[in-house]
Order: C-alpha cells, then sequence, then structure tokens
C-alpha cells in the first residue's frame, strides 16, 4: 500500500512537470532577448570623475569681467528649479548613446552584452550577434557563446567518437600487404634479391624481374589486400562527414569573442565588449545592435529579437581644421646652369669622332637628347654650351693638351652641325606659346635663339684618376699608397715616365685611362622672357594643403609628418589628436584667443584636470562662437565639465 | 683456404639462382579413397601456365575372398593437363584442365553391387593455391570430369554375376586438397 502511495505521488510529480511551461515556452512567450548596456565600468569612471569634483564650487570670469560662481547642480523635481547638489546620483542609468572621442585615430566602443537569468540552461548554447552600423555599412562583429556545461558535454562526447573513428582507420598502405606471400613469392621466384634481403649493400630494386617476368612492384600490387585497403581509404575520405555526423556543433575556437562554460547560473550574465574600430571620414555615429540564438546541438531552438540600438557619437577634431590656403614666397633666378658628362672614345692620338668606336652611339646620342630637351624647355633659353675635354695623361703634357683641344672642338663641330639641323626644322613646323614673367601668354613662331658653342681643353685628367684609383677594388693598398707617392712628383710628364715602370701600370692604362677621356658639358641657362636677374613669385604651399587634407581625412599620423614644421593652429589640431597634449598646448598658448583656439585649451586643461581653467576657456569659446555650446557635448572631456558645472543650461533657453 | 672458401662464395653469389619452376605433389582426398597411391608432377612454361602429369593407383582389395565384405577401389589412371594461373604460377588461383584415363574395378563399399570398366575424358578444374613456404603449397581445387567409358556391371565384388554390360556417358564430380613441394 505504501509503495503505490509513493508510485501515485511520483506519478503526479512527473504529471506536473510536464504541465508546467518549460524555460523554452517562458522565454517564447516572454519574447526574452539579451539586451546591450552602456559598459557600467566607463560610468563609474565618469561617476568617480564627478565624485572627485565634489569641492563645492569653481570662480570664473564672466563676460564682462565679473566673477561667476559654478556648482553642481540638479533640477528640483518639485520646484523645476536648479539647485545644487552634491549627492551622487547611483539610480540606474539607461542612456541608450554615448558621446566618444577619436583618439589616435580610432574609436573605442565599449558596452555590456547583459543576458537574463531565465534564457540559461546547462542544455543550451546561447549565441550573440553585435552587428555595428557606420555611415552606410554594417558589420558582424565577434560573436560572444554561452556554453552550457552539458551542451559542452556532448560536443565533447562527439569529439571522442570522432576521435576513436580516426584512430580506427589504418594509414599506412603497408599495413595491407601480405608480406608472408610476398616474401614467399620473392624467394621463390626472385632468389637474387631475396638472397639481398638481409644485406646492406644497396640494391636498386628496379633491376630485379623474376623468372617469368613480374617485378617486385606487381608482386606487391598482387599480395595487397584490396578491399581492406579500399575500406580503410574510404573511411579516411568520408571522415569530413562523420566529424559533421558525430560532432553536431564543432566547438568554435577562432573568431569569437568569447566561449563561455556555464553550469549554474543565478542571476544575470554580463559581458564587457570593446571594439576598437579605424575611423573614416564623415563619420558621426555608430550604432550596435544584438541579435541572439538558443542552440540545443545542430538544432536551433530559438531566434532572440534585435535589441534596441546602442548608439555611439563620434567627435573629432578634425571639424576645427582652417582650410584656408596657404602660400609660400619662391625666388626665381634668371640664370641657370646645367652639367652633364659624357665618355666619348677616340682613337689615340685620333680627335675626330667615329661613332663606331665603343659606346659613342649611345652617349653621342644621349647628350643630343639632353640638348633637344633643352632647345624645347618651355622655361628656359639656353645661352651657351661649354665643351671641355680631357685627356688621358700618356704622351707628353704638351701633345694632350693640344689634343684634347682638337677633340672638344670637334664635339663642339658635331653639336653646333646638329643644333643647326634641329633648328632648321623647328623653324619650319611650330608656331608656339610661351610664357611670360608676367604670367602672360605670348604666341609666335618659336625661336631657337643661337647658341654658342665653346670648346677648350682641361688638360690630363689627373683628378679623375686619383678618384678611380682610389676606389678601385682590383689594386692593393700597396699599390695604392705608391700610387700616391708618385703623385708628389710634381711634373706630369715625369709623374707618368716613373709611374709606366710600376708593375701595375698596364692596368691603370688598360682599364682607367680610357675613363679619363671624358667630355664635359656645361649648359649656361637663362630663364625665358625674363629680363631682371630675380623675381619673387607666390606658389600654393602644397605641403602644407595636403596636410591639412590628411586632417580632414583624419589621417592624423601622416598629417603631422606634413604639418609638423609649421607649428600652426593645424599642427595643434594633429597633436591634440593623436593626444601629444603638451606639444598641442606649446603652440596654442601663444595663438591669439579666437573661439577655436579658447575651445582648442578647453579641451587641453580638461584633459590635463585643470577644471577652472578648462571652463574659463570654454564659456569665453561660446561667448563668441555661440555653435561652442553644443558641440561640448560632443566631447567628452567638455561633456563631463558641462555635467559637473551644470554649464550652458541658461544658453539653451536664450537660444 | 679460407680464402678458396670466399672465393666460392662469391662466385656462388655471382652465379644466378633458377628460380623454382616445378611442382611434385599428391592428393590427400585420394589417399583417404582407400589409399589409393598417386602423384603429379608439373612444371611452369610462363608466367601463367604450367603442364601437370599425374598418375594413380589403387591395387588394394579388402577383405579379399571374402563373399560378404570384400570391398575394393582399384584403379589405374593417368592424366596430363594444362593449368591458367591469373597471376603467376604455384600462387592464387588457378583453372585448368585435363585428359584422363582410368581402368577401374570398384565395389562392395555402400551396396554390393560392383562395376569395372575404362573410361576415358576430360576434366575440368578450378582452385586455389596456398603457398605456405619456400618450398611447400597447399593446392585445393574442385572440378567434374566426364566422358565415355566401357563397362561390366556384376552383382557383387566375388560372384561374377554380370547385371549389366555397355558403352556409357558419364560424369562425376572431384575435388583435391594436396600438397605440392615446389621446387
Amino acid at each position: 500500500m505504501q509503495r503505490e502511495t509513493r508510485i501515485l505521488i511520483l506519478g503526479i510529480l512527473l504529471l506536473a512537470a510536464a504541465c508546467g511551461p518549460t524555460r523554452l515556452q517562458t522565454i517564447e512567450k516572454k519574447q526574452l532577448a539579451a539586451s546591450l548596456a552602456l559598459s557600467r565600468g566607463e560610468l563609474a569612471e565618469e561617476r568617480k570623475v564627478i565624485a572627485s569634483a565634489r569641492r563645492d564650487t569653481i570662480t570664473v570670469t564672466g563676460e564682462n569681467g565679473e566673477q561667476l560662481l559654478l556648482m553642481k547642480a540638479v533640477k528640483d523635481e518639485e520646484s523645476g528649479e536648479m539647485v545644487a547638489h552634491d549627492v551622487i546620483n547611483a539610480a540606474v542609468i539607461t542612456a541608450r548613446f554615448r558621446n566618444v572621442a577619436e583618439r589616435h585615430g580610432r574609436i573605442d566602443l565599449r558596452f555590456e552584452v547583459i543576458v537574463p537569468r531565465e534564457m540559461m540552461d546547462t542544455r543550451w548554447q546561447l549565441r550573440f550577434y553585435p552587428d555595428m552600423f557606420i555611415l552606410e555599412d554594417s558589420v558582424r562583429l565577434e560573436p560572444v557563446i554561452i556554453t552550457g556545461s552539458d551542451f559542452r558535454k556532448a560536443q565533447l562526447r562527439g569529439y571522442e567518437l570522432y576521435d576513436k573513428y580516426l584512430r580506427s582507420i589504418v594509414t599506412d598502405t603497408t599495413a595491407f600487404i601480405d608480406w608472408r606471400s610476398l616474401n614467399i613469392w620473392i624467394a621463390r621466384n626472385m632468389p637474387d634479391l631475396y638472397r639481398y634481403k638481409n644485406d646492406t649493400s644497396y640494391v636498386d630494386v628496379q633491376d630485379f624481374h623474376s623468372f617469368f617476368g613480374p617485378t617486385q612492384a606487381d608482386a606487391i600490387r598482387e599480395y595487397t589486400w584490396w578491399h581492406r585497403r579500399h575500406y580503410h581509404e574510404r573511411r579516411w575520405y568520408q571522415r569530413g562527414e562523420k566529424f559533421h555526423e558525430l560532432v553536431k556543433t564543432p566547438i568554435e575556437k577562432e573568431g569569437i569573442r568569447l566561449d563561455t562554460v556555464l553550469r549554474d547560473i543565478d542571476g544575470n550574465f554580463v559581458y564587457q565588449y570593446t571594439q576598437s574600430i579605424k575611423t573614416r571620414p564623415k563619420l558621426r555615429k555608430v550604432d550596435i545592435l544584438l541579435s541572439g540564438e538558443i542552440y540545443q546541438q545542430d538544432q536551433r531552438l530559438y531566434t532572440m529579437p534585435r535589441s534596441e540600438p546602442l548608439t555611439f557619437y563620434i567627435s573629432s577634431l578634425s571639424a576645427f581644421v582652417d582650410g584656408t590656403e596657404r602660400y609660400m614666397t619662391r625666388i626665381l633666378e634668371r640664370r641657370a646652369a646645367a652639367n652633364t658628362a659624357c665618355y666619348v672614345d677616340f682613337a689615340e692620338g685620333k680627335s675626330d669622332i667615329d661613332l663606331s668606336l665603343g659606346h659613342n652611339l649611345e652617349e653621342m646620342g644621349r647628350i643630343r637628347q639632353n640638348m633637344v630637351e633643352l632647345l624645347e624647355n618651355r622655361t628656359f633659353d639656353v645661352d651657351s654650351i661649354l665643351i671641355s675635354a680631357y685627356a688621358s695623361p700618356e704622351g707628353t703634357l704638351r701633345s694632350n693638351i693640344l689634343l684634347s683641344r682638337r677633340r672638344a672642338a670637334s664635339v663642339a663641330d658635331y653639336f653646333d652641325a646638329f643644333v643647326g639641323r634641329y633648328r632648321d626644322s623647328v623653324r619650319r613646323n611650330s608656331f608656339t606659346v610661351t610664357v611670360d614673367e608676367r604670367g602672360q601668354e605670348r604666341m609666335g613662331r618659336e625661336s631657337v635663339a643661337d647658341i654658342r658653342f665653346v670648346s677648350r681643353s682641361n688638360g690630363e685628367n689627373w683628378e679623375m684618376l686619383s678618384f678611380l684609383v682610389d676606389t678601385d677594388s682590383t689594386l692593393t693598398p700597396a699599390q695604392k699608397n705608391s700610387y700616391i707617392r708618385h703623385l708628389e712628383q710634381a711634373d706630369e710628364d715625369m709623374r707618368e715616365e716613373v709611374l709606366q715602370k710600376e708593375p701595375y701600370y698596364p692596368y691603370l692604362r688598360q682599364e682607367l685611362y680610357p675613363r679619363l677621356r671624358t667630355v664635359r658639358f656645361d649648359f649656361f641657362l637663362h630663364r625665358k622672357g625674363m629680363v631682371k636677374d630675380t623675381v619673387h613669385t607666390t606658389e600654393l604651399d602644397t605641403t602644407y594643403m595636403k596636410g591639412v587634407e590628411c586632417l580632414k581625412e583624419r589621417e592624423y599620423e601622416k598629417a603631422l609628418g606634413y604639418l609638423k614644421d609649421y607649428k600652426d593652429y593645424n599642427t595643434a589640431i594633429a597633436y591634440l589628436s593623436l593626444d601629444y597634449n603638451a606639444s598641442a598646448m606649446a603652440i596654442l598658448k601663444d595663438l591669439p584667443r579666437t573661439p577655436q583656439v579658447n575651445y582648442m585649451l578647453a579641451l587641453l586643461y580638461a584633459r590635463g584636470g585643470d577644471d577652472q581653467k578648462a571652463v574659463q576657456h570654454y564659456l569665453d569659446a561660446c561667448r563668441e562662437e555661440r555653435s561652442y555650446v553644443f558641440r561640448g557635448n560632443l566631447d567628452p572631456e567638455i561633456y563631463v565639465l558641462i555635467q559637473r558645472y551644470g554649464l550652458n543650461r541658461d544658453d539653451e533657453t536664450e537660444l | 683456404m679460407k680464402r678458396i672458401l670466399l672465393l666460392i662464395l662469391l662466385l656462388g653469389a655471382a652465379l644466378p639462382l633458377p628460380a623454382q619452376r616445378f611442382s611434385l605433389g599428391t592428393n590427400g582426398i585420394d589417399w583417404l579413397s582407400l589409399g589409393t597411391l598417386n602423384i603429379e608432377a608439373s612444371a611452369a612454361v610462363s608466367q601463367r601456365y604450367s603442364i601437370h602429369v599425374g598418375a594413380e593407383l589403387n591395387p588394394w582389395t579388402f577383405a579379399a575372398g571374402n563373399p560378404e565384405k570384400q570391398l575394393q577401389m582399384r584403379q589405374n589412371s593417368y592424366w596430363g593437363g594444362l593449368r591458367l594461373w591469373p597471376w603467376h604460377v604455384y600462387s592464387g588461383w588457378w583453372m585448368g584442365f585435363d585428359f584422363r584415363y582410368t581402368v577401374y574395378n570398384g565395389g562392395g563399399i555402400l551396396k554390393r553391387e560392383t562395376e569395372e570398366g575404362d573410361a576415358y575424358g576430360m576434366g575440368l578444374w578450378g582452385g586455389y593455391s596456398i603457398m605456405l613456404s619456400e618450398l611447400w603449397n597447399l593446392d585445393l581445387g574442385m572440378g567434374v570430369w566426364g566422358g565415355y567409358k566401357q563397362y561390366t556391371r556384376y552383382a557383387c565384388p566375388l560372384c561374377g554375376v554380370i547385371t549389366d554390360q555397355g558403352d556409357k556417358a558419364f560424369i562425376l564430380p572431384d575435388a583435391r586438397i594436396a600438397i605440392q613441394l615446389i621446387f
């Protein structure tokens, strides 16, 4: 009888359990969802700031020089008046937005994912997906996963089964060979090979054939248990499918923010989420929404409704950039010069130009090209070209000077003729526009002015030889020293004579001397249409404007690279944005107190913790420029001040 | 002396060893058939073919002279045939045929009726050869053999009463479990 009662009671209990709403039903009925909240840690920080500022009042100077007392104030619920208040308000903060400032071109978004207790069950896995909306983009942030202990146990069991499956697969193909039969067969049909079996000497199995032809490879193929091998191979290829079959929901290791295993849950679960994003132009606000799902193994039980958005307003200092164009002064000289050297090979003792010799064709071509570029240059006219030739030291100095003069003259003749031909062709074909010094265009026939060619000899090129010897890698240091000693001989012909006796002379003669026979071109130019020797013009300072552009694009590091040397207002903004406060202060404190500068100073002082100066500068800025009243709410540093001292309250009603 | 030995060894090593291409075997089932002596020799002619010749002799008469109990399965048989080995001679599956001639006199085993005669015909075989060791094979096979026989049937092994006589086609199942020496 007693036993029957017990069974009855048990039955009733079971029935009651079955009838009552399950956890899932409750969730579905209430449409439960995890929620997003602003990070409490950060709020606490703000509260701490407020708490630390509980010194009752601060004094600032008003518009007309009067002293004003500011104190923390709250609106009295009954009277609607502002009353001084220094009690920290401990009410739950339900703000759905926050102002965040960018630092170093990045924004840190901090928020909490709050999961209600009712949603948690050890058999379930909760997956939460925060979505971030920036401008038109939406980005799915890394999910937060909460796994119940039973859910994880089932997952691990799946892994265990899979592991067992893998371990049962034989992957060693030699395990499928019937070695006993193979060995007997080899012993019978390839006795030579079989004899080598216990021999250490190297044998290439390929060389062996059995009496009737088949090789060892054929025999291995024959004595392999193929059906067994195929069976294991099949299992190996099917391991992917098997994984899905046995491990229904794999444990994710990458691309998730948190995967925590919960055993007992009392109270809500809170996860602090921090996401750092790079700023981009026009970024004013970021919305974060949360969606989520409940899983029991691979089955989705519940999709929770999307949460209310959490909004972060981004404040950036790039709005303060002064985009005024900046000019710089440049001095133009009328005269200019250019030069180039070329290596023209001459036959020994000869001065005529032989284009088939050495690199002459290329070298002369290069010089012709240079010349054409100069002749066609819109900015410069060529006055004259000085051609000076050097000789290598072999032979007497006198003859060398004569020779190099003849060589210079022959090069000059060559190019004189070339310019003459060129000028003729230009005269026939072109009609061009030139720009004069006042920036006005003048049309007219292209006139290629007469170019004077001056040729001269520069003698033996000892200077170049010394340089070549010094930098040569073939000559030994002893040889180099010997050369330097010979340099002391003042007479150049004598010097050559003693050098000839040195063992390294053939090297000098063959390798270095040819490089001494150079022809140098000096081009003397003047600016077209310019009569005065120097002129001052103003040009847009492109470096500075690039810096300003970068600031607007919020590429602060890059901007600072361009602006560092200017040390002006925009440079200060770059410093401020990168949190280089001391550098910013050094610039700003000397600038005239415009509203912008005042506002920047307010920011700097607020960052430095000097509330009095910060409020003073902020109010000064607001007085001249009303828009700063609202701007103040966007910068956390100023926002804290506004909250702390109840600034702007009257202004709002006034405006 | 040692040197000579070494030389011999080296020479030996240099000579190619012959592969094992012959077999000599005997069928256990025949032995169980009232002690039929039998032997079969074969030679491999290529990777897949071997030729076989064999003979059986059963000279025994049991309980000779006892009209109630005498029984015998006396015979002389000779055959020659060809086997095909899908992989390699003397290893694995095989099939084959042979031509057979036999002179027999048997009876009194299950019933008293006794038959004697000559039979000639052809056998078809299939089987599997297991390599036991380098030298020994176990050769398993089943087959049928059929042909024509000239026979005389007696009422009993001793009495000499002829019950039937003539020419007749026949077909018989056969099996072998043979042990073979491969050399």
